[in-house]
């Protein structure tokens, strides 16, 4: 049991790894060849895991190999188009001009209540409002609706807007981010001076945020009872 | 870009340790096989104590050699193998005659599995379909 154990560990820290090696993306956003790999490296990495006469080697080798040739197809991917389109294919038009493409469709065997369905996803109910629909890579619908149809914006009603500003969390749980703090372009100083105009202790901070306006708002962490 | 030489780099050296191991194990069979071929041999001219050296010989050569080898190869083809040869030096202790059935059988039986852990390792198309 306890060579499963070590076994597992070895193979979870690989496999943390491997995920950062190739970046982070959720599920929903992998591509076709993204997806694969994450399947085939969690069916290999629970062989040898389960079965200690398996080498640890045979699984090892694979798993590397498989990030590897997933980073540098990637990278291939990215410099040259044609091999993208082999790999991940290409978007397919669903909606055209608000007609439905029927043949598009057919080949992608996408019933009309699929089609409909995903428009749904897509906070549209009506095939009226859409304008344009395209079936992407990773197999997700992006709807564009008609002009009439869209929400207006402020460039539409002519408002002026001023530059938005994000908030950033600068202490959690009483700890410094000091990365936030550069991202904000704020020190420690100045988090200094606002604890003490606050009269409140560091430790005493659940979370505290802050933007580059320097606009802030604390929140104190709860007394125990 | 560091992280593609990075992979390019791992990519290919797993592609080399691949084949390193593939030869070293074809070559630990070979020397395993040729060895058991040489005490038959002596066993069957009756030549028994240099069958019985080989055989000692021979134990400590796969003990040495089978640590590395369960890095690569599934435990249990190599225990097996172990126990065939360590039976082969038995078998000459217990019986001095070059009709001994079990110093034949456990022999030969070293033989195919060794045989069969070498075409096992060898990328033909029968082993990759």
């Amino acid at each position: 049991m306890t060579i499963a154990l070590i076994r597992t560990i070895i193979l979870y820290l690989l496999i943390i790894f491997g995920i950062k090696m190739m970046g982070k993306r959720q599920i929903s956003d992998l591509q076709t060849s993204e997806l694969v790999i994450t399947i085939l490296i969690s069916n290999i990495a629970a062989v040898p895991m389960q079965d200690s006469a398996q080498p640890l080697l045979s699984s090892v080798i694979p798993i590397i190999s498989l990030i590897c040739y997933e980073i540098l197809v990637s990278f291939f991917m990215l410099k040259n188009a044609k091999i993208r389109e082999i790999i991940c294919g290409k978007p397919i038009v669903l909606i055209k001009e608000g007609k439905v493409q029927q043949s598009a469709l057919k080949n992608l065997r996408i019933s009309g209540e699929d089609l409909f369905e995903q428009l749904r996803q897509a906070d549209v109910f009506s095939l009226d409002d859409v304008w344009f629909a395209i079936m992407e890579t990773n197999g997700q619908l992006s709807v564009l609706k008609k002009p009439e149809k869209q929400p207006p914006d402020a460039t539409m009603l002519k408002i002026e807007t001023n530059p938005a500003t994000i908030d950033t969390v600068i202490v959690s749980d009483g700890v410094i981010s000091e990365h936030s703090l550069k991202v904000c372009n704020l020190d420690k100083i100045w988090l200094n001076s606002i604890i003490k105009d606050q009269n409140i202790k560091l430790e005493d901070i659940f979370i505290m945020t802050a933007n580059k306006d320097k606009k802030f708002s604390i929140i104190r962490k709860e007394q125990n009872k | 870009m560091k992280k593609v030489l990075w992979a390019g780099i791992l990519a290919v050296f797993s592609v080399i340790s691949c084949i390193f191991l593939m030869f070293y194990i074809i070559n630990i069979s070979d020397k395993t096989v040729d060895s058991i071929k040489s005490i038959q041999q002596d066993f069957s001219t009756s030549n028994f104590k240099s069958a019985h050296k080989k055989a000692e010989k021979l134990n400590d050569y796969w003990e040495e050699n089978q640590h590395i080898l369960s890095i690569m190869v599934h435990h249990e083809m190599l225990e097996e193998i172990e126990q065939c040869i360590a039976l082969i030096k038995t078998s000459i202790d217990i019986s001095q005659e070059p009709k001994n059935d079990n110093f034949w059988i456990e022999s030969n039986k070293a033989t195919i599995y060794l045989e069969n852990l070498r075409e096992v390792e060898i990328p033909t198309l029968g082993n990759i379909l």
